[in-house]
Order: structure tokens, then sequence, then C-alpha cells
């Protein structure tokens, strides 16, 4: 695959496109942190793919805070997450086949074969750490320096899951190959406050040929208490055109005010992830979601589109589902601090 | 769900325009403050007013978790209209909302004096209200009280409200516990 990719850099003009270059990520020790390495794989014309790699958190050092996390893309990336195992439905680790990921042996449930991979309910209690959808040619590396006196903390001996979703046909395209890495940066500054997050996902949307312009709208509570977010991203497909999200005093049912939006994202393949937040959320509170759409026609056609459809209504309805080319999405990715003493926060 | 296509297509045959969309139908000239009533759909689609039965069901969410299906039926006479639903679940004793959906949808009359989703509906036709877990709660969602609010706006403007006591039920071991404090 590396010949290969080396064959069709030189035709395309002897490297002087230096978007062509794979990201490099140092690799960590164990005294620096936690390196994780997807293998380079094939994404074929036409082709989607998700694939979900399990490992664990080495247990002999006790927890992993972590100060710093870098997560790498290879271009036509659709997205990454990583989350934590917690209850195993039909998406088992121990059903993988093994995997080497950078020195890390883990396992790996590939979603061309196995479907459980796509579907979200077999993670729908499992925690995010972190994700990243920047995957251009010319920022595949998403650094984030978390906030002075903040670290995220993996726990020694805990699984985690990291899925990579690749995409190669009309709504992105893969150039080369998928692959995916991550550096947790240990903590060495003895950080107090711990990093939550919040993942939100909106039910059963429907974007369709006779009603075109939806906008779904949601909201995620939080425990009493001072949080306050440091980071957040959004999640939809190609027909989402505005992605945006507020702070939310958590009992007003009417949309907050402009003053109170803290994200307004306009680019559903590179969303902008805000690293530089600092919005304190009302006590108690929470946050307000909405996502904006303007229905296309597939480039093949609606056949696939309606074949998806539960309500099978014919009207080229991209419904709630993984697959970029026929399916919608409207999450939400929150990163804030101190972290809830009582679990975490997800809403869907 | 044939009810939910005819009355697209008797619509798109009258050219008219959704507010949600430009090429959207709709013959949605209602404003005012109308009567409402607030219903809900069961797992299998059926449609109720809460008023006939406030124990509403949790209904396991295909994305996980579990979600009320809460709509509203205005009195006024449409062949079909987009609305959007804005249906909210708050805790009476912290005032605080659980979980709030607004959505576009649909409503007719169906033949009654009441506009609102047809008898037999799919998830998409009626707000999908994420209520467990949640980080929120003190107490389990299921088998207490909530207070369930829903308003109806159509071009932004809001011409239906409607507020009730509900009983938000499961019924399975599963639902119970992603609906307790220690679900989450």
């Amino acid at each position: 695959m590396r010949s290969l990719m080396l064959v069709m850099i030189l035709a395309a003009g002897c490297g002087d496109d230096s978007s062509t270059d794979p990201w490099i990520l140092p690799d960590l020790t164990p005294a620096e942190g936690l390196s994780i390495r997807t293998p380079e794989f094939d994404v074929a014309q036409g082709e989607e793919l998700q694939d979900c790699y399990f490992f664990t958190v080495p247990a002999g050092g006790g927890d992993l805070m972590v100060d710093r996390i870098s997560l790498a893309l290879n271009t036509g990336s659709h997205h990454m997450n990583v989350f934590r195992v917690k209850t195993i439905k039909a998406l088992d680790p121990a059903h993988g086949e093994a995997v080497d990921l950078g020195g890390v042996q883990g396992t790996v449930v590939h979603g061309a074969t196995d479907l459980e991979c796509w579907k979200s309910a077999n993670w729908s209690d499992w925690p995010l750490i972190t994700n990243s959808q920047q995957s251009a040619a010319t920022e595949q590396i998403l650094d984030w320096n978390l906030p002075h006196d903040v670290a995220t903390r993996l726990t020694a001996g805990e699984t985690l899951m990291l899925q990579v979703h690749y995409v190669n046909a009309t709504d992105q395209v893969t150039p080369f190959a998928g692959r995916a890495g991550a550096n947790f940066y240990r903590s060495t500054d003895g950080d107090t406050q711990e990093l939550g997050t919040l993942f939100a996902t909106q039910q059963s949307i429907r974007v369709c040929r006779s009603n075109p312009k939806p906008t779904y709208s949601g909201t995620c509570a939080m425990p009493a208490g001072d949080h306050t977010v440091v980071a957040a991203n959004g999640h939809f497909h190609s027909r989402g055109r505005r992605f945006q999200i507020w702070s939310w005093d958590g009992v007003s049912t009417t949309r907050p005010g402009d003053q109170e939006r803290f994200y307004d994202s306009t680019d559903w393949a590179e969303p902008d992830m805000k690293l530089d937040l600092a919005t304190s959320l009302p006590n108690p509170g929470g946050i307000w979601w909405s996502c904006d759409y303007q229905w296309s026609e597939p480039a093949e056609g609606c056949a696939a589109v309606d074949e998806r459809d539960p309500q099978h209504a014919n009207d080229c309805c991209y419904t709630f589902g993984p697959k970029v080319e026929t399916s919608e999405h409207c999450n939400v990715f929150v990163y804030y601090y101190p972290k809830i003493t009582n679990g975490n926060v997800t809403c869907f | 769900m044939l009810l939910t296509r005819a009355a697209c297509i008797v619509v798109l045959a009258g050219g008219c325009v959704w507010p949600g969309g430009d090429d959207a139908p709709s013959d949605c000239d209602l404003t005012g403050d109308l009567d409402a009533e607030i219903v809900f759909a069961d797992q299998l689609g059926t449609v109720a007013r809460v008023a006939d039965q406030p124990n509403v069901p949790l209904i396991s969410a295909p994305q996980g978790g579990h979600i009320l299906l809460i709509g509203a039926r205005v009195r006024a006479t449409v062949t079909s209209c987009s609305v959007e639903v804005n249906a909210a679940l708050r805790d009476p004793a912290t005032s605080r909302v659980i979980g709030l959906e607004q959505r576009p949808v649909t409503i007719a009359s169906h033949g009654t004096e009441w506009a609102g989703p047809p008898p037999m509906i799919g998830l998409s036709d009626i707000a999908n209200v994420a209520v467990c877990p949640s980080a929120a709660i003190s107490t389990s969602i299921d088998a207490h009280p909530y207070q369930v609010e829903v308003r109806v706006d159509v071009a932004g403007l809001a011409i239906a409200h409607a507020t009730a006591t509900i009983t938000p039920t499961c019924n399975d071991t599963y639902c119970h516990m992603d609906c307790s404090p220690a679900g989450n």
C-alpha cells in the first residue's frame, strides 16, 4: 500500500503537493502516554467503510490522566470516535479479529462484514472520550491541549473503542488509503479537574424531497453544578447546512438567544472543532442544539434512500443512519469540566 | 403510512408551500391561540390522547435510549398543514426540562374538527422526546408523574399550547434501569 501511495504521489507531480504527505505522530513511551495506530487499509471507489477497533488501557501504571490529545486521519475520513466500552450488546470486542494497533494488541470488528459496527444502539451507553472529523489534506492532525488543570481519565484496564469511518464515493473521497492514529499524552503537572463529555443525537430525523428544508432541535440537560464547555463540534452529512449549539438554562422551551450560541458551523465535511471555548453553562442548565438541512437529489438516484426509509414514503427521504451517501445524522459532541460525579451525559 | 402518503399527494397537487421549505405543501392559514390537546404514540404507532390515557409508554429508540412520542392536535380544519411541534418533559419538582425536541410534522383534520397526526404514525411523524438516560433527574422517570408541554408553531409563530400531567411508563427491566438516576 505504501508503495502504491508513493507511485500515485509521483504520478501526481513528484510530490509537489504537500497534501499527499502522510501524517506522522510521535510514538509515545508508556511514560509519555499511549499511542494507537490503525493499519492502513484500502477504501475502494464507491465504498463506505466503518471499523471498530478495541484495545485496553495498560493496567500497569494506574490510571492514565491525559492533558493533550492528538488525533490523526488520512484524508477521506468521515469521523473517528473513541468511546469507553460499557454494556456489550451485539458489538462484541471478543468477536473481532486480532490486530496490532502500533504495538498495542487489540481486536477489530469490520463493518463490511459485521453490521453491528454500524449500529449506534450497540454503544448507546459507551461514554465518549474524544472525536475528530478533521482529515483535510492540510489538516490531518487534530492536536488538542486541554485547558490548564484539566485532564481526561483513561482508567487502567478499561476497554476502549476507536471507531473509524471512511468514504470514497460522491460526498467524500479517500484519495489513497484509510488510516487513523491517536496519541494520549500523560499529564505530569497534577491536573485536578477531570474532563467530561456530552454526546447527544437527534432521533428519527427525516429530510425529504417534499419538505426539503427541515430543522431539528433538541436539548440535553446537565446535572446541577458549575460546568464550563471547552470544546465542541457537530456532526451531520452532506444535506446538513448549519449546526448550532447554545448554552441553555434548563427550563425554557424556546431557543436561546444568539448571545448564548457558542458553536455555529456550516461545513458538514470538515466541521469546526472549537477548542478554545470557555463557556460557562447556567447552573442548572445544559445545551440546546439544532440542525438545518437542505434536501438534494442523491447522485445515484433515490432508490437506495427510499429503500432504507422505515416509513416507505417513496419521497426520497434521508433518514437517521450512519451512511454518508444515503442517510443523515444530527449529533453533538461537547467537552466540559469538571466531569459530573454521577456518570456521563448522553441524550438520545 | 397510507394516510400520510395520500395527504402528501393531495397537497402536492394543490401546489401549496410548506413553511419549512420552498417546495413543501401546506394549507396552513392557522393563526391565533387555538385549542390544543396533547397526544402520544405507542411503540406500534397508535396515537391516543393523554387525556384518555395518562400512562405514556417509554419507547426503546432505534438509536438507543428511551423516548416519549409526543404531539398535539389543534381545533382546526385543514387538509394538510406542516407545523413545528415543540414538546418537552418537565420535572414538576424542580421545574427542569428533562428532554425537549422540536421538529416539523404534518397535521390534518382527517374528517374531524381537530387537526393532528393520523391515527397511525411512524417515528418521524411526531416529536421524539429523549428522556432516558438523563443526567438531570433525581428520581426515576418510570412510573412517576411529569409535566408534558407542547407548543405548535406555524412559520415561527405559536398557534397553540397545551400542558398535561403524564406518567411515563416502562414495559421492561432495561427501560426501568435506563430511566433511573443510576441509569445514567
